[in-house]
């Protein structure tokens, strides 16, 4: 269970080191959170105990929402590149008829994660170093987008079997439109509410520490006050974690 | 006298409660749910089993969560403890529909992948061995890869989805099924069926994402309402109470 859990979040750092930060692993993000936890429990147990545990997990819950949303900024914006790459494929194949030469061609036009990829495993394959199967499946597991990944599938049989690789290529392009014009609706809407979210739970966070150093209002808080503050923040955020889930697109 | 003293509660109470409802709303729908994990569990599993005693641990829980808190009066406390049962209650039915619902997504993939190697001219079994590639989670991988050994071993194309249906249980399998077994009949004109069907995935597909665009404003609208409530409920209440304490030494009681 927790080395699933550990694999499941393994599989998603390599995303940001694409796109954002080669240093970005998760280890050094993970260290980070439980510091941060950490010190905010630190710093809310000179009041109560149950602020401090407040305290701890809301300072847990942002910083894993963050992680969540650079995430799927990263394969959201790979997803974006999809059509484009599949579009310049289809231009070159055309002309070549020969799928490892415009492969190769493609990745003068693409962007830098993709581009890099296919051109280090087409190397490889070249020198020897990789069976023709291993180069298409490599690929697809670094990548590790599904739309991507259901191409250089249908690439590799349709390439061993000769079938009609332009037609393929038309009809996916085709609905990968039809999902864009979808996506940009959802991606509106997203980024409204994740904003509103954010702006949100840091004001209420600064008015909640606001009536703390208020004596009057310090007098009549219940804990039951206090957990439930706590608990409309950490349940803003999961929602907004839930959300950008969605952009992800699989 | 005891509205006063239970008025703010109650409203937590009735608040917490919804946000509890929204939250399971969403475990039910996916990816939430594959982290509590329910893949290891046995295949006839009954999840109805769970509904009395989850609800159990969770009004305990409940109850307890309200001693931690100092919540005033048995009153508060079983509510709490009444509000976090109900959600225990509900939750194995949710559970099950997410069982059901897990590789419905990615149905119309599997239908378009189906199409295109027909028509290249693959056989049953070489197509799952695809379409299992694409698959990234182990299990559902490896009844692709059942399946395709089976149709090797028996060229049948009922026995394969049987394979399949003890694992999956999506109903759109029937259709593909059928429409398989349509061209293994007719041969490739009959394809057309298949075609038609992924499509209408591929549109279904398309549709759910723009629900999603609609769901995500209503959540925006809750997560704000609570936040907004939560600020309330810090500043107004104790300036309620204050101002009726007020009153009543003004009148004298």
């Amino acid at each position: 269970m927790l080395k699933k859990f550990w694999m499941y979040y393994k599989r998603r750092d390599k995303f940001l080191r694409y796109t954002i930060n080669n240093f970005l692993f998760f280890e050094v993000y993970f260290t980070a959170q439980i510091a941060v936890t950490t010190g905010l429990f630190v710093f809310g147990i000179r009041y109560s105990i149950l602020q401090g545990i407040g305290l701890a997990v809301i300072g847990f819950v942002f910083l894993s929402f963050l992680y969540d949303y650079l995430v799927a900024r990263a394969k959201d914006k790979l997803n974006q590149g999809f059509i484009s790459f599949l579009s310049t494929f289809a231009g070159f194949y055309a002309i070549n008829k020969n799928v490892m030469k415009s492969l190769k061609e493609t990745c003068d036009f693409i962007d830098e994660p993709v581009k890099g990829i296919v051109l280090k495993n087409l190397l490889l394959y070249e020198k020897g170093q990789l069976a023709y199967e291993e180069l298409f499946t490599r690929i697809a597991d670094e990548i590790d987008i599904k739309s991507y990944r259901n191409f250089f599938m249908l690439l590799l049989t349709a390439d061993t079997t000769g079938a009609d690789i332009t037609g393929i290529t038309r009809r996916l392009i085709n609905t990968e439109q039809e999902k864009n014009r979808a996506m940009v609706q959802l991606r509106s809407s997203i980024s409204y509410g994740l904003i509103m979210i954010f702006v949100m739970s840091i004001i209420t966070l600064y008015m909640f520490n606001n009536a703390l150093s208020t004596q009057q209002i310090t007098e009549s808080i219940t804990p039951a006050t206090f957990a439930f503050v706590m608990s409309a923040v950490i349940f803003a955020l999961l929602l907004g974690k839930v959300m950008s889930k969605w952009l992800e697109g699989e | 006298m005891l509205i006063q003293k239970y008025f703010p509660l109650a409203i937590q109470v009735i608040v917490l409660a919804i946000m509890g409802v929204v939250l399971y709303n969403i475990i039910a729908e996916k990816k939430i749910a594959s982290l509590i994990g329910t893949s290891s569990k046995p295949k006839s599993f009954d999840y109805q089993n769970l509904a009395l005693p989850l609800t159990v641990i969770f009004a305990v829980g409940g109850f307890l969560f309200a001693r931690l808190v100092r919540a005033e009066g048995l009153v508060a406390q079983v509510l709490l403890a009444v509000g976090f049962g109900m959600v225990g209650h509900e939750l194995p039915k949710e559970l099950e529909k997410v069982q059901k619902n897990k590789l419905r997504s990615s149905i119309s993939d599997i239908a378009l992948m189906c199409e295109l190697g027909l028509k290249a001219g693959l056989s049953l079994d070489r197509i799952f061995t695809i379409v299992a590639e694409t698959i990234v989670e182990p299990r559902y991988k490896d009844v692709f890869l059942q399946a395709a050994a089976t149709y090797k071993t028996t060229h049948d194309v009922e026995e394969c989805f049987l394979v399949l249906k003890k694992e999956l249980e999506v109903q759109e399998l029937e259709i593909l099924k059928r429409a398989l077994l349509e061209v293994e009949k007719v041969g490739l004109s009959g394809i057309q069926s298949l075609e038609v069907f992924a499509q209408v995935e591929t549109m279904n597909k398309i549709e759910q994402i723009y629900k999603k665009s609609d769901r995500a404003r209503s959540y925006t609208t809750y997560a704000i309402a609570a936040m907004v409530f939560a600020l309330i409920s810090i500043y107004f209440f104790p300036l309620f109470k204050l101002a009726t304490d007020t009153l009543n030494q003004v009148l004298g009681r």
